[in-house]
């Protein structure tokens, strides 16, 4: 399910060509096949001077082409029956049909087995041995095998490999093809051997691109199959340009067959036009690669300002909180350059008493928390800053897990919070002062008063009264110029 | 009627002064033992659980005072009772005029009522012992 959602266009339309291309392959060989069956000429040899398909590589192909079409039509997991006997029996087949066929040619044996289903041709047109594929489809037929067995059965092995031994096929059968199109016996068969049909060579071929587009996000066809403006440059220049050197070749060979020029002369026309071609496809994949890279160079530049000019702090660590990236805000805070912060450890800028928590920290980012926490951090010039962090953890470019820091500089904010906090101390003080101290020396005063003897003015008991009045009224007199300090305090603040 | 015994427990010299001059005007008790210590005033009454004549029959407490304050004297006061028969009403004195000292006094079951400093003869004269049976 996760594959289909993040399988791009350009792997999804390489994944279709694939199942059009073995669809074809079945096609053709069926088609091969009616012909031996109903012997029709055209279509066992297309030309009545050109070799023929022979009904083993027939059946070989129409094999292979119903096994690539049942590898492209369900990406699901298939059932045990189809990848434990269906594919390896299929491609058992198709490997021991070449090997076999290859054994006879090197000893010189005849098994009996190349006419077994359908006598050859009485004319028989390129073909050293009746009914027997020809060495290179042989040869092929295993290639192709294995490459197919490795695409099924394997994910140990670099995918490159398997794609290697389609491609080594795939020129074989281009080397058929292109004798075919510039008319050289020699290219479709050697040493008096078997020469390949001009229909194996493009099934060959067509089997080539299906193995190949069948797993295009692996090996070398990822690069291909990619977004980038590489890729693309690539998927359309490619076969232009091969198409245009066939084509020129084509008209080489033709315009001197008909003596429109002489050999140097199409020698020479022959080679500038490469040399423009080739120049073109220089050009527009260079301009194509500039543009992109520019493109990259200016969001890069755009991100890198974002980042730089942000007023909040941004960090980014590596796992062992050894500093990565910093932008221009943390170097603010902390005083420090970024050079001089960059491959650092991020303990430099936590006091040595708080530096046993930041493992701790680390530790609990890189099990998925998200930390939101106040550090105290030291500055270059030793003096401290507080800092307010959002802390998470994320996947490097080099696909290594990284801490992002989000820090903001909240000093001057903790600053007049503890200044706050002091005032709201002084008033707290000043309230309790006033309903507790202030009252006492007022409550004695009040006592005195209520026990002085005013109808008995020279009662010795009123002169110690009056002594106690002086004690409360002085200690009123301090309590006053305490809450008058205070209030001043917070007058300052 | 008066009070055979009562404790005035408070910081300060001087309203201990006052407190015991204007019970001594109306003759608010026989015997007037005063502490400046909340603790030592716990103490005494511990050490002197077992011998009902030297416990008093009514205590003034004041609330603001330093090492315990009255509250914290309350709390230990109050554990002593259910070890003995001794059951004392506590009277809380305050100077201040905070009400949530009111409200927590409110909270001790032996704190029979809160007076504010300077109280009156009128106020003193409402603190009977009838009335202090009758609480009990």
């Amino acid at each position: 399910m996760l594959d289909k959602q993040i399988e791009t266009s350009p792997i999804r339309n390489f994944r279709k060509l694939s199942l059009l291309f073995s669809i074809s392959i079945v096609f053709l060989s069926i088609m091969v096949l009616l012909g031996w069956l109903l012997n029709i000429s055209v279509l066992k040899s297309i030309s009545p001077n050109w070799v023929s398909m022979k009904v083993n590589t027939a059946l070989c192909f129409l094999l292979m082409g119903i096994s690539l079409i049942l590898i492209n039509h369900d990406k699901t997991p298939q059932p045990d029956i189809l990848r434990k006997i269906f594919f390896p029996t299929i491609i058992g087949i198709v490997i021991f049909t070449g090997v076999i066929s290859l054994i006879q040619y090197i000893f010189n044996l005849n098994f009996g087995i190349d006419e077994i289903i359908y006598k050859d041709d009485i004319n028989l047109i390129g073909t050293s041995n009746p009914g027997r594929m020809a060495p290179s489809t042989a040869i092929c037929f295993i290639l192709f095998g294995v490459s197919f067995l490795f695409i099924k059965y394997q994910k140990k092995w670099n995918p490159v490999f398997f794609q290697s031994l389609s491609l080594v096929s795939g020129t074989f059968s281009f080397i058929g093809l292109m004798s075919y199109l510039f008319e050289t016996e020699k290219g479709y068969g050697v040493m008096g051997f078997t020469g390949m049909a001009f229909h194996t060579s493009c099934c060959f071929i067509l089997m080539t691109l299906a193995i190949l587009f069948s797993c295009p996000d692996l090996g070398m066809m990822k690069p291909i199959s990619g977004t980038s403006s590489a890729s693309k440059t690539f998927r359309v220049l490619f076969p232009i340009g091969i198409s245009l050197l066939i084509g020129l070749g084509w008209f080489h060979l033709k315009a001197e067959q008909y003596g429109v020029f002489e050999r140097n002369y199409g020698d020479v026309f022959q080679v500038i036009i490469l040399i423009f071609v080739a120049g073109i496809i220089f050009w527009i994949s260079t301009h194509s690669l500039s543009k992109k890279e520019e493109l990259i160079a200016e969001n890069e530049q755009r991100y890198r300002t974002l980042f730089n000019v942000s007023p909040v702090g941004i960090m980014l660590t590596n796992e062992k909180g050894i500093i990565i990236e910093i932008n221009n805000a943390i170097s603010k805070m902390v005083q420090y350059s970024r050079l001089e912060l960059i491959h650092n450890d991020v303990r430099m800028l936590i006091p040595l008493e708080n530096r046993n928590n930041v493992d701790e920290n680390i530790k609990r980012i890189l099990g998925g928390e998200t930390l939101y926490h106040t550090s105290v951090n030291k500055r270059k010039d030793g003096t401290f800053c507080t800092v307010e962090l959002t802390e998470t953890s994320f996947t490097l470019p080099d696909k290594s897990i990284g801490i992002l820091t989000v820090a903001n500089d909240i000093t001057e904010r903790k600053k007049a919070e503890d200044e706050l906090k002091e005032s709201v101390q002084n008033l707290s003080d000043i309230a309790f002062m006033q309903s507790h101290q202030v009252r006492a020396p007022i409550a004695q005063i009040l006592g005195l008063i209520n026990l002085f003897k005013f109808e008995e003015p020279n009662d010795p008991v009123n002169a110690e009264i009056l002594t106690h009045l002086k004690k409360s009224a002085n200690s009123f007199d301090k309590i006053i110029y305490k809450i008058t300090e205070k209030t001043n305090v917070i007058e300052r603040q | 009627m008066n009070f055979k015994k009562i404790l005035l427990i408070d910081d300060s010299d001087l309203d201990s002064y006052i407190n015991k001059k204007i019970m001594e005007r109306v003759a608010f008790a026989e015997e007037m033992q005063l502490f400046n210590d909340a603790q030592e005033a716990l103490h005494f009454l511990t050490s002197n659980l077992d011998k009902p004549e030297n416990l008093p029959g009514l205590i003034f407490l004041d609330i603001n005072m330093p090492v315990m304050n009255g509250f914290e004297f309350l709390a230990e006061f109050q554990k002593l009772t259910p070890h003995s028969s001794f059951i004392c009403p506590v009277v809380m004195l305050s100077s201040s005029i905070d009400p949530a000292d009111k409200e927590r006094a409110k909270e001790f079951s032996s704190v029979y009522t809160f007076l504010q400093k300077p109280f009156s003869k009128e106020e003193l004269c409402h603190i009977t012992p009838e009335q202090i049976f009758a609480h009990r």
